[in-house]
């Protein structure tokens, strides 16, 4: 087992370190001149622009600068944006929690619809039921997110007037004290129902909008491998047992058919991070998509590696965990 | 396998709970939609920018989102009112000596920093030079024409100029030209840059401030959002007629147009920057919204680069600004978009509503291709990524160009992108799309900086690689002459050489719809900048 | 399509087999709506009502009408016309993706699967790396750093793409390698890469094409997401994902520039995912009743 971990993070890291490789070198050969932006835009003069050049180590060479990076990588430095003023790392803890509470809520919601409704689509296999999942999930699959987000932007805030507008509080609202930076948990702690009932109304759009996409290829998937259990041998047995289909079903085709539905909801992450980045844009939700997109704009190269990077190890760890549990969960799995 | 059971009933209840959650919440939202804010409204203010303020210390800042933040916290020594006459400030009264080489500012007493320092001449003073020392922004203002600066006494500043420049006094009212940082904050918050150098608190000041206006820094988040709050002990509470009760105020960064819309229709934010002009017919039905569509002294300029061939070729030039669809592009603007003649903006010094303007004329166009021998004309054209007008005015003249055979290829850049490309005319694009608003009410704000063949990229400011030795003698001229009418004509001779050698194409003032929540009251546009806020003046 | 019929055993065409796909009424639904797009696509220039391309400033914004179906943009270009084009930049580009992706993705796929060795275990560690992260953010990183513009996106795109594809190949080599025909042909003395084109590939391209057609949708999806974030497509070109990001500003007063885009958009990838959902089926008994 430990082995088994082990081997898995060696080969994360060797991805990591690839993708730290692969956009350093292409943020660094590309053009485009950050120390230009830094020193204050267009009218900048010429000094101004060489001193901050040399300032930000840019007047080195390429080689020089990336052993500089990962130096500072290594000490958790991802450099400071040209943006925001302030270290990359600064900014990322600052962001990420929105990015964290939006992505577990939309995670939250999809796991606890998608697994009944992929239940009851097998369940009910080729039935009305299923058909009607069948044809919703694929239509939910099909929508861009950015588009969606757009759309239900319009209905939600402008017609209907049900809910505000962006952000993740009103405006001049104190963040809950505390130090997970999520605004539902800091406030449940501090018992600021107040606070918790704004952060759940400002969330709420955006995660369901996030959520969509996934929702429906959760629920395919679970019906899948509701299907492959039902067809095992044991299955059949149990019925010519005589059991009941609901004890069949809950007792004997659940809890096996739910092990690879943990795997297929960690790889959704993925997904979801990535939707996550267009939501954020749309909603305009302070989170790290937001983030990489205004630096991407401008051009600001660290703030896109360093939330590449962070993004990279989320990712990887959280399939690491996954693959854990995996074999945690299924005693069939053996680590070789 | 007991627990993977239970964890599917888990799964279940939960579905069920959020289920009903949703409903209820939803419930909620209409019910509770006027309770968002906790404080009085009437005591805070929400100011939304399209774009973000990327550092508060006034020695650096030189964008136009600095605008509706800076002047509220840092004053400097004189002002330009609305009205476009130059005030007091920081200095009660000035004096000018008759060779135009010696300015005396006397200082107002009993002004104190947010810090609780005492204001005085060696504060004013120290601001300026670290501006100077520190070479950005709008330093220029100071760092060109001042040979040295002297404090006689506690309350009197004394700048000695190189020599005489007419348009010193007003570019001091230009709102980058730095205002005065407490010297106790800039002692005490330096460190050392990563050479081992003083910083002189460049590091801290970027997100906070210790200057003398009316409303202090509470919060802030670089590019984002900066929260102010009042400065009770501001000494121009005596002097405003009516001073505002507003606590606290948020000047926020809202890319998003539409967005900015909702905010504004909801009651979440009070007065917008940002909102397209198309939008103001429309916003202009809601009784709850008062609508200011007004053009700007924000020019929309499209630079040929002059010094690469084919466009080093004068009849090209003029070709081509005959090819621009002026009507249109205009219309693309939306209400208040205004033609620009010649380079200066109606009621600024050298504007001359005499001199000759560019019309579309696709014929004389084709003739004057045809006279230089141009023949299948490819031109590369790059506009900065956010400025979207730039890609429209583009989209636009290029079916123009089709009907010529000239073929104008459209590109997006990001404005680093852009600011390396314009470094050379090797690789300066044919054409860059850009817009220049002046610094200060001034001539010399926008035709010295942008043909002064002397002030090429890229060391300067010229942005098209145009020489011409005639400009740059009528241009040192303006700046010597003393007497107005004589100096007026010099400026039309000017711009009439300009025109004629079609440098860049000028397409037009960018309109922006300013609106505001039809509770705010005492709201004044300042005609020259208008991003400012008139904060203290303001009521809801 | 000819590789449809190698799906059990090579047994040749099998007409009957085919048309059941098509008996599942969604799954032709959906083959019809993509026809429907393909052929929009084409046919765009007789289709179209406009040039979608000209300017007309006398009638920008204008809602629906009989003289504009889909309205006008915000230089009063025919939306109806410009979602028409659009099909033929976002059929193509996300069709040129796949091919991109997939070739690399056999290339390295067959050379890992055949070879096996050093080369194998190169690119597998290869492709570990590329699925380690979320592909379109890695993609939006690469495509930041290239530059604006629709090749640039479809390169960035292409990088993070074809390690699924070099997996699926692999795979399929490593099975293949050890059949019958192959053995047989190997005994012969046939050259290593004769056997790879000639025998192997042939047999692997049946997954791959499935694939390629699961993965269109999503393809779609990809470059249309990073030309609404201003990395893709550059103006004029009419293209739905910039058409959606160039109207989201006017949505409160122009509804109709970004929706009509955005529902080409969805009816494209529905049309596709429907398409590919029946052949999943279809492929895998186990689901199919």
């Amino acid at each position: 087992m430990l082995g088994f971990i082990l081997r898995r993070i060696a080969y994360s890291l060797v991805g990591l370190a690839g993708v730290v490789i692969i956009t350093f070198f292409l943020s660094h050969i590309l053009p485009g001149d950050p120390a230009q932006l830094a020193a204050g835009g267009m009218r900048a003069r010429p000094e101004a622009v060489e001193a901050v050049r040399k300032q930000m180590g840019l007047d080195q060479p390429i080689p020089v600068q990336f052993g500089r990076y990962l130096a500072g990588l290594a000490r958790g430095d991802l450099g400071r944006s040209i943006r925001t003023k302030q270290p990359v790392n600064k900014d990322l803890r600052r962001f990420m929690p929105a990015t964290v509470e939006l992505s577990v809520v939309a995670m939250l919601i999809v796991a606890l619809l998608g697994i009944p409704f992929g239940v009851l689509a097998a369940v009910r296999r080729d039935g009305l039921i299923d058909q009607v999942i069948r044809v919703v999930s694929i239509s939910a699959v099909s929508l861009p997110v950015f588009w969606f987000a757009l759309l239900a932007q319009m209905l939600f805030y402008r017609q209907l007037q049900w809910l505000p507008v962006g952000n993740r509080l009103p405006l001049f609202a104190d963040a809950p004290p505390g130090v997970t930076g999520l605004f539902l948990v800091d406030s449940v702690l501090a018992w600021d129902w107040l606070t918790f009932r704004d952060a759940l109304l400002h969330l709420t759009l955006p995660a369901v909008v996030l959520a969509t996409g996934s929702l429906a290829m959760v629920t395919r998937m679970v019906r899948g491998s509701v299907l492959d259990v039902l067809n095992l041998d044991y299955v059949r047995t149990a019925r010519a047992k005589g059991l009941t289909e609901r004890i069949v079903i809950f007792k004997h085709v659940l809890r096996n058919a739910l092990v690879p539905v943990v795997t297929m909801l960690g790889l959704q992450f993925g997904t979801l991070l990535s939707g996550a980045v267009l939501a954020e844009v749309v909603f305009n939700w302070p989170g790290i998509g937001l983030y990489a997109v205004q630096s991407i704009v401008e051009l600001d190269y660290q703030p896109i590696l360093g939330v590449t990077i962070l993004i990279g190890v989320a990712y990887v760890t959280i399939n690491l965990l996954v693959d854990i549990l995996y074999a945690k969960l299924d005693p069939r799995i053996r680590f070789s | 396998m007991q627990q993977g059971f239970r964890s599917v009933v888990a799964v279940a209840l939960a579905s069920t709970l959020l289920l009903a959650g949703c409903s209820s919440s939803r419930q909620q939202g209409q019910s509770g939609d006027q309770k968002t804010s906790r404080n009085p409204k009437a005591q805070q203010l929400v100011v939304l920018m399209p774009a973000g303020n990327s550092t508060l210390d006034p020695a650096i800042n030189y964008e136009v989102a600095g605008q509706p933040i800076l002047p509220a916290i840092y004053e400097a020594l004189i002002q330009l009112k609305p009205d476009g006459k130059i005030a007091p400030q920081l200095a009660t009264s000035w004096d000018v000596t008759p060779d135009g080489k010696t300015y005396t500012f006397h200082l107002r007493q009993g002004v104190k920093f947010h810090d609780g320092e005492p204001f005085n001449a060696q504060a004013m003073k120290g601001s300026i030079e670290r501006m100077v020392a520190i070479g950005q922004g709008a330093s220029y203002i100071f760092k060109d024409p001042v040979a040295k600066i002297d404090t006689p006494d506690e309350n009197t500043l004394v700048f000695t100029l190189k020599k005489p420049v007419s348009h010193f006094l007003l570019s001091l009212t230009s709102p980058w030209a730095g205002g005065a940082i407490s010297p106790k904050a800039i002692k005490e918050n330096e460190t050392k840059d990563s050479k081992g150098n003083p910083d002189q608190a460049q590091e801290w000041l970027k997100t906070h401030a210790v200057g003398t206006g009316p409303y202090k820094v509470k919060d802030s988040v670089a590019s984002d959002s900066t929260t102010l709050e009042r400065n009770p002990d501001w000494w121009g509470w005596a002097e405003v007629n009516n001073p505002s009760p507003i606590e606290k105020i948020l000047v926020k960064s809202v890319a998003e147009a539409s967005t900015q819309r909702l905010m504004l229709e909801k009651g979440e934010a009070d007065i917008t920057f940002g909102i397209k002009v198309t939008d103001a017919a429309d916003l202009k039905k809601n009784s709850d919204i008062v609508t200011q569509p007004v053009a700007t002294g924000l020019a929309r300029i499209l630079s040929f680069n002059n010094a690469k061939p084919p466009l080093n070729d004068r009849r090209v030039r003029q070709a081509l600004s005959y090819s621009f669809p002026y009507a249109e592009a205009l219309a693309s603007y939306g209400d208040g978009a205004k033609r620009i003649i010649g380079q200066m903006p109606e009621g600024m010094f050298g504007y001359d509503a005499k001199l000759p303007v560019y019309n579309t004329d696709l014929e004389k166009a084709r003739q004057l291709l045809s006279e230089a021998g141009v023949n299948g004309l490819k031109l590369d054209y790059l506009w900065v990524t956010g400025e979207d007008d730039g890609r429209k005015v583009a989209e636009l003249w290029q079916a123009n160009l089709k009907k010529l055979g000239v073929d104008l290829n459209i590109k997006e850049g990001s404005y680093s992108t852009f600011k390396e490309q314009m470094n050379s005319p090797k690789t300066m694009p044919d054409v860059a799309a850009h817009y220049w608003g002046p610094d200060y009410p001034d001539f010399s704000a926008i035709v010295n900086l942008l043909y002064d063949g002397r002030l090429q990229q890229p060391t300067g400011t010229n942005l098209s690689f145009y020489q011409n030795k005639q400009v740059d003698e009528l241009l040192d001229k303006i700046g010597m002459e003393t007497d107005d009418k004589q100096r007026a004509a010099l400026a039309s001779q000017a711009q009439a050489l300009i025109l004629q050698d079609a440098p860049d194409i000028w397409v037009a003032y960018v309109p922006q719809l300013i609106a505001s929540r039809k509770e705010v009251q005492g709201y004044v546009r300042h005609p020259f900048f208008d991003w400012r806020v008139n904060y203290a003046e303001i009521h809801k | 399509m000819a590789a449809w019929n190698q799906v059990e055993g090579g047994k040749g065409p099998d007409w009957r087999r085919r048309l059941r796909l098509l008996r599942r009424p969604v799954t032709a639904i959906g083959l019809a709506l993509l026809l429907l797009m393909i052929v929009l696509a084409v046919l765009a220039p007789v289709l179209a009502t406009h040039d979608p391309l000209a300017p007309d400033m006398g009638h920008f914004l204008a809602g629906p009408s009989a003289a504009h179906w889909f309205g006008t943009d915000d230089l009063g270009r025919d939306i109806f016309s410009r979602t028409l084009y659009g099909a033929r930049v976002s059929l193509l580009s996300a069709l040129a993706l796949v091919m991109i992706a997939a070739a690399l993705g056999t290339l390295l796929g067959a050379l890992a699967g055949y070879l096996g060795g050093w080369v194998d275990d190169l690119i597998m560690r290869l492709t570990d790396m590329f699925l380690a992260f979320p592909g379109l953010i890695l993609a939006m990183a690469i495509a930041a750093t290239l530059g604006p513009g629709l090749f640039h996106a479809l390169i960035a795109l292409s990088l993070v793409w074809w390690p699924s594809y070099a997996r699926l190949v692999r795979g399929q080599f490593l099975t293949l390698r050890s059949v019958e025909y192959v053995e047989a042909a190997r005994a012969l003395g046939s050259p290593t890469r004769r056997i790879m084109w000639r025998e192997i590939l042939p047999n692997a391209m049946t997954p791959l094409v499935v694939q390629i057609t699961l993965d269109l949708g999503y393809a779609i999806l990809s470059t249309s997401g990073l030309s609404f974030i201003g990395l893709g497509v550059q103006a004029p070109t009419p293209e739905w994902g910039a058409m959606i990001a160039y109207g989201r500003s006017y949505m409160m007063n122009a509804w109709w520039y970004s929706t009509f885009p955005g529902l080409a958009i969805f009816v494209t990838v529905l049309g596709v995912n429907l398409l590919g959902d029946g052949i999943r089926d279809w492929l895998d008994p186990r689901h199919r009743r």
